[in-house]
C-alpha cells in the first residue's frame, strides 16, 4: 500500500472561516430555516467531521461552502476570499459514487483531469498511482457496474484526489457501504489525507467514524442546525482499527453519545 | 447455476452490492450463450412443423392456408419481384426513420436547454401520441399525390414521437448529484452537455429509436395499402385483389425479413456506440406506438 502516493509533498490545504452563515429555503408551508449563525474557522490541513442528525443541514453547510449553494445569510471565506461561486479546486465526494457508466474507473478519475485541463499523460500516471493505492489497480479498466459499491467509491475519491485539491468535501461518502467496507474506506480514507494533507469537511452521522478520522468533530443540532459543541479529537497519527478499542477512543464517543442523549435526539428506554 | 435468471439477462445487467475486490463473474457459459438462440429456434421450428402437417393433413386448400415449405419456395422463385417491392419499402422506411432522427433528436435538445419550447410543445406532443398517425396517410396522399414522398412522410410521423420522447426523457434523466459534480468540476453548460448528458442520454434513445423502427416499417407499408404502385405493401394488397395468398404469404415472409434486419441494424449501432452496456436494457419511456 506504499507508493509514489504516499511520497508526495502535501499541496497545503485551505483555511476555511465561516461567519453567521445562515441557509432559509423557501416551502410551501412558509420558509424553512435549515441553518443559525453557524461561524467557526478551519486551520489549513485540519480534518473536521460534522456531525449531526439526518436533516441538520449538513449537507446543505457543505454544499455553502462549496459554493453550489449561496447562504441567505453570513460568509464564507477559503483562503480569505469570499466564496460567490462553486469553488473549483476543491474535490467532492457525495453518498453515491455519481460515476459515468460509459467510462472505466480510470476515464471516471481522468474526468478531474479534462475539468482542470491537466497536462495528459502526468494525469494519467497519477490516476493510475491513486487507484493502485486504493487497491483498484486490476480494475482501472472496469467499467462502473462491474465493481461493487465499495470500489465504486473508492474511484469517486480518487476522482475528488486527482488535482491535488486543498480542500476535500466528502458528503457522507461511506453512508451507503456495509459497515466492513465503511472501516476500511476509513483506514484508506485517512492514509490519503495524511499523504496529501488537503482540509477536509466531513459529513457523518455515525460517531464512531467521526472521533476516527477527525481533527475536530463538530456537532449540529436538529433543524435549524447550529453549533452545538466542537469536540477536540486527541489521538495519534495514523490512527489504526486498533485505536477504535482504546479507552479514549471510547470515552470520546461516549462524550459524543451523551450530547445526544442530553439533547434528546438519542432516548434511552 | 441460477437457471431462474431470464433468458437475455444472463445475470450480470445490474448487480447487487458485491465483497469487495470480486471480480466480475465469468462470462455465461458456452452452452447458456447458444442455449439462447437455440430453444427459440425449436420453438419456431415445432409450430412450423405443426403448421405443415395440419395444412397437408387436414387438406386445407391452398388459397386459405399455404403450408410454410410451399410459401417458401414461393419467395425463392418470386424473389425478382419481391425484392423489387423490398426496395422500395425499404427505402421509404430508412429515409423516414432517419428524418424522424434527424428532425427528432435536434428537437428533444431544443426541448429541454429552452423551457419555453418545452411549454409549448411537449404536452402537445404527448398528447399527440394518441393520434392514430397512420389514419393521417389518405390526407397526405390527397396532399402529395403517390410518389415515395408521402410514404416517407407518414414514416417520419410514425417514427419521430418515440424518437423525440425517449429522447427528452433521458436528457432529463440526469441525477441532481451529477450537475452539482459537473458544477464543482467547473464545467460550463457546453461541457455538461456533451461529457455528462447525451452520453447519459444515449441509452434512453437508443431505446426510442428501436421502437421508431419497428413502427417505421409499419408506417411505410400501411402508407403503401393506401395508394401506391410498388413496394411490399402495395404488393400484399395487390395480391389479396387477386386472392393469391400465396404470394400475400412469401411477402409477409419478406417484410418480417425485414424488420428484423432494420431492427438488428439499430442494435448493432447501439453495441457499437455504447460498449458499455452489452447486455443490459433500458426500460422504454413513454413509447406506446
Amino acid at each position: 500500500m506504499s507508493g509514489a502516493a504516499e511520497a508526495r509533498q502535501p499541496v497545503g490545504g485551505a483555511a476555511i472561516d465561516l461567519e453567521r452563515v445562515g441557509m432559509v429555503f423557501p416551502s410551501r408551508r412558509g420558509p424553512v430555516r435549515v441553518l443559525r449563525d453557524v461561524s467557526f474557522s478551519v486551520r489549513a490541513a485540519e480534518f473536521i467531521a460534522l456531525l449531526g442528525p439526518s436533516g441538520c443541514g449538513k449537507s446543505t453547510l457543505l454544499n455553502v461552502v462549496a459554493g453550489l449553494l449561496r447562504a441567505t445569510a453570513g460568509a464564507v471565506r477559503i483562503d480569505g476570499a469570499p466564496v460567490t461561486r462553486p469553488y473549483t479546486r476543491a474535490g467532492m465526494v457525495f453518498q453515491r459514487p455519481v460515476l459515468l457508466d460509459w467510462r472505466t474507473a480510470l476515464q471516471n478519475v481522468l474526468l478531474a483531469a479534462e475539468a482542470h485541463h491537466l497536462p495528459r499523460a502526468a494525469a494519467q500516471a497519477r490516476a493510475s498511482e491513486l487507484l493502485t493505492s486504493v487497491g483498484l489497480a486490476d480494475f482501472a479498466h472496469a467499467y462502473p457496474r462491474e465493481l461493487s459499491g465499495g470500489m465504486q467509491q473508492r474511484v469517486a475519491i480518487c476522482r475528488a484526489l486527482l488535482h491535488d485539491p486543498p480542500l476535500l468535501l466528502m458528503d457522507e461518502p461511506f453512508a451507503a457501504l456495509d459497515a466492513l467496507t465503511r472501516d476500511q474506506m476509513a483506514v484508506d480514507l485517512q492514509r490519503l489525507w495524511l499523504a496529501q494533507q488537503p482540509t477536509v469537511l466531513f459529513v457523518t452521522h455515525s460517531i464512531p467514524e467521526a472521533v476516527f478520522l477527525a481533527d475536530r468533530v463538530i456537532v449540529l443540532t436538529s433543524r435549524p442546525g447550529q453549533i452545538d459543541r466542537v469536540c477536540e479529537i486527541d489521538l495519534g497519527r495514523p490512527r489504526t482499527l486498533r485505536t477504535r478499542q482504546t479507552p479514549a477512543f471510547a470515552a470520546y464517543v461516549q462524550q459524543l453519545l451523551d450530547l445526544f442523549v442530553a439533547t434528546g435526539l438519542l432516548v434511552e428506554q | 447455476m441460477d437457471r431462474a435468471a431470464p433468458p437475455g439477462s444472463p445475470g450480470r445487467a445490474l448487480l447487487p452490492a458485491r465483497d469487495d475486490l470480486e471480480p466480475l463473474p465469468a462470462a455465461p457459459s458456452r452452452w447458456r450463450l447458444a442455449s439462447r438462440y437455440l430453444y427459440p429456434a425449436g420453438g419456431l421450428a415445432l409450430a412450423l412443423l405443426l403448421w405443415e402437417l395440419l395444412v397437408r393433413l387436414l387438406k386445407v386448400p391452398g388459397y386459405l392456408l399455404p403450408p410454410p415449405s410451399v410459401i417458401v419456395g414461393t419467395a425463392f422463385t418470386a424473389h425478382q419481384e419481391l425484392l423489387g417491392h423490398s426496395w422500395v419499402t425499404t427505402y421509404e422506411t430508412l429515409l423516414g426513420f432517419a428524418l424522424s432522427v434527424l428532425v427528432g433528436i435536434p428537437l428533444a435538445i431544443a426541448i429541454v436547454s429552452w423551457e419555453p419550447l418545452e411549454r409549448a410543445t411537449y404536452p402537445l406532443l404527448v398528447a399527440a401520441q394518441t393520434v392514430p398517425k397512420i389514419a393521417i396517410a389518405p390526407l397526405l396522399v390527397v396532399w402529395l399525390g403517390f410518389g415515395v414522398f408521402p410514404k416517407v412522410i407518414v414514416v417520419l410521423l410514425i417514427a419521430f414521437f418515440p424518437v423525440v420522447i425517449n429522447a427528452v426523457v433521458g436528457l432529463r434523466s440526469v441525477e441532481p448529484d451529477m450537475i452539482q459534480l459537473a458544477r464543482i468540476l467547473g464545467f460550463g453548460r457546453r461541457a455538461l452537455f456533451w461529457k455528462i448528458v447525451l452520453p447519459h442520454a444515449l441509452p434512453y434513445i437508443f431505446a426510442g429509436l428501436k421502437v421508431a423502427m419497428t413502427l417505421a416499417i409499419i408506417g411505410a407499408v400501411v402508407a403503401e395499402f393506401v395508394g401506391a404502385d410498388a413496394g411490399l405493401g402495395y404488393l400484399l394488397v395487390a395480391s389479396a385483389a387477386r386472392l393469391n395468398t400465396l404470394l400475400m404469404f412469401a411477402d409477409l415472409l419478406y417484410l418480417t425479413v425485414l424488420g428484423m434486419l432494420f431492427y438488428a441494424l439499430v442494435e448493432l449501432a447501439e453495441r457499437l456506440i455504447l460498449p458499455w452496456r452489452v447486455g443490459s436494457q433500458v426500460t422504454l419511456a413513454g413509447a406506446a406506438a
